[in-house]
């Protein structure tokens, strides 16, 4: 499932993709990886996303169910 | 063993000390710059995990395969150790091309340029002795491959490899402008 909160957040703070991989510390394909929903990411880079982005778990990571 | 055989004995201890010299000096430089080999983001261990798990099976299958083949058969295709050389390049192939298709071949740092540049040399490295053997028709003694294809086998695999960077790279353009 696409994350498009987390595309969304990281455009509203004019980034680019690599922009912010470097400044959580991964590659640019991992970043597009995120957002595409081919990747989950673990615990860790969820909070240094969160916090290069300055947002809480739950804006970017949350989900409500279907 | 013949002086031929003696000299290519010789040429192949002195590639692999080549190689490790090589490698302990690319790690020199990438400590002195800060550079660990940890340096893959938590994707890109994810990834070469799956890319070796990929190429540990393939390797186990070609060498179940060929014991078959010689074992069984008794079809003996190539001189002992030539056999398992081949079935290794053919796994570290699919190691290395799984990672590169998968981005997590290079590291974090790391940018694609170096790989091109070492792998055209490598594939450049092994063009002389390819064509000498080729030339000389070392390849075939017996009905059986010899030692001489190892160097074309290791240009072809990071030919493939090279290949492989390339329309990744490609690719990825093609995705960044879109």
């Amino acid at each position: 499932m696409k994350n498009l909160k987390l595309k969304a957040a990281r455009a509203g703070r004019d980034l680019s993709q690599q922009q912010l991989a470097e400044a959580v510390g991964v590659s640019r394909q991992t970043i597009n990886a995120i957002e595409k929903g081919d990747y989950n990411p673990t615990i860790k880079l969820c909070l240094a996303i969160c916090r290069a982005l300055g947002c809480t778990l739950d804006e970017l990571f949350w989900t409500e169910e279907e | 063993m013949n002086g031929k055989s003696m000299a290519w004995y010789i040429g192949f201890a002195v590639g692999i000390l080549a190689v490790v010299i090589i490698c302990l000096v690319v790690r020199a430089v990438q400590k002195r710059r800060g550079v660990t080999p940890s340096d893959y983001d938590e994707r890109q261990q994810v990834q070469r995990g799956a890319a070796a798990q990929r190429a540990f099976v393939t390797l186990l299958l070609l060498l179940c395969v060929n014991g078959i083949v010689s074992g069984a058969l008794d079809v003996h295709w190539a001189q002992p150790g030539v056999d398992s050389f081949l079935c290794m390049f053919a796994s570290v192939a699919v190691f290395v091309v799984e990672c590169i298709c998968r981005d997590a071949y290079f590291t974090v740092s790391q940018t694609p340029r170096s790989g091109i540049t070492i792998f055209t040399l490598v594939t450049l490295c092994q063009l002389p002795a390819t064509i000498m053997h080729a030339v000389d028709g070392d390849f075939v003694a017996d009905g059986q491959l010899t030692l001489a294809v190892i160097n074309p086998a290791c240009m072809v695999v990071f030919a493939v490899a090279l290949v492989a960077i390339l329309i990744k790279r490609s690719r990825d353009k093609r995705e960044d402008e879109e």
